[in-house]
């Protein structure tokens, strides 16, 4: 099965099939969640309204780190294995990866705002996810940088690997230092610290952006396969 | 029902709240948008090429 989907031509036919179900999921949770989140979800008793930032700030940062998890084990099987399809994800990744940041420091920017009394701090939380921010935007540029691709991709994937040490620190900087961003509410290991009410809408939007995350990767995935295909055929007939 | 007359009261977490959804869902429509794009423009160079080659 596995060897079967390491074929870019077999990804891409599976691909196919999966990219409407996933649009389509995404649309019909989306519309389920945004009615939780303003029509069933309740204000806070400390954050008020803004609370409900929280139903979209939240998902997009665990995409951000999963994002740049997927990046970094395609990295790992890239540089080891020197498959094409590890590169192939890695690149399609970046620009996903790069939005979902970018909107969780802007999202956390307006939260912060009337909770904390300014846009920005430089807090350990807020700074290890600006730095994730410019290692995809650095990936994003090494990966187009060289004309041989395959140089580009490797030099990426280096980038991605040294930078994994940036995900811990985002994680758990809000326990190893004393930081304004709030602990996480949600954990593993014990119950979450949030109502019933407001966890409903946060998992719907969490399943609505994977989902939409996924139809992208797809497209994605799908565009780097033809840039391959035409720079084949372009290399024969030279 | 109440939930949603209080926020939209709520004159001044309103427009902290409504810009937030606002630029998310611009940044990923955005991207969505252009990646289909990209994907429509790749796949007819990718036709034209692969009927040059077959005419060839």
């Amino acid at each position: 099965m596995i060897t079967k989907l390491a074929n870019p031509n077999s990804f891409q036919k599976l691909s196919d099939k999966i990219y409407f179900p996933c649009l389509n999921l995404s649309i019909f949770f989306l519309v389920i969640s945004l009615y939780y989140s303003f029509f069933a979800s309740p204000p806070d008793y400390l954050q008020g309204e803004t609370v409900r930032i929280m139903y979209i700030h939240v998902p997009c940062a665990w995409l951000s780190l999963s994002t740049y998890s997927l990046m970094a084990v395609c990295s790992f099987i890239s540089i080891v294995f020197k498959h094409t399809l590890a590169d192939i994800i890695s690149r399609a990744c970046a620009p996903i990866g790069a939005c979902f940041t970018l909107a969780t420091l802007i999202t956390g920017s307006i939260w912060g705002k009337p909770t904390w009394g300014t846009w920005w701090v430089w807090d350990a939380r807020l700074t290890s996810e600006l730095i994730l921010l410019f290692i995809y935007v650095g990936h994003i540029f090494i990966s187009n940088a060289y004309n041989d691709r395959r140089k580009g991709d490797k030099n990426a994937a280096i980038l991605t690997l040294i930078g994994v040490i940036n995900l811990p620190i985002i994680k758990w900087s809000v326990d190893w230092w004393n930081t304004l961003h709030q602990p996480a509410s949600i954990s593993k290991f014990s119950s979450p610290s949030i109502d019933q009410s407001m966890l409903v809408p946060l998992f719907l939007m969490l399943i609505s952006f994977s989902l939409f995350f996924t139809t992208l990767l797809i497209l994605r995935i799908k565009s780097e396969i033809m840039i391959r295909k035409i720079e084949i055929i372009e290399f024969n007939q030279n | 029902m109440t939930y949603f007359i209080d926020f939209i009261n709520s004159e001044k977490h309103f427009y902290y709240v409504f810009s937030s959804y606002l630029i998310v869902f611009f940044l990923l429509i955005l991207i969505f948008i252009l990646t289909s794009t990209k994907v429509k423009k790749l796949e007819k160079k990718l036709n034209n090429k692969l009927h040059n080659e077959s005419q060839d």
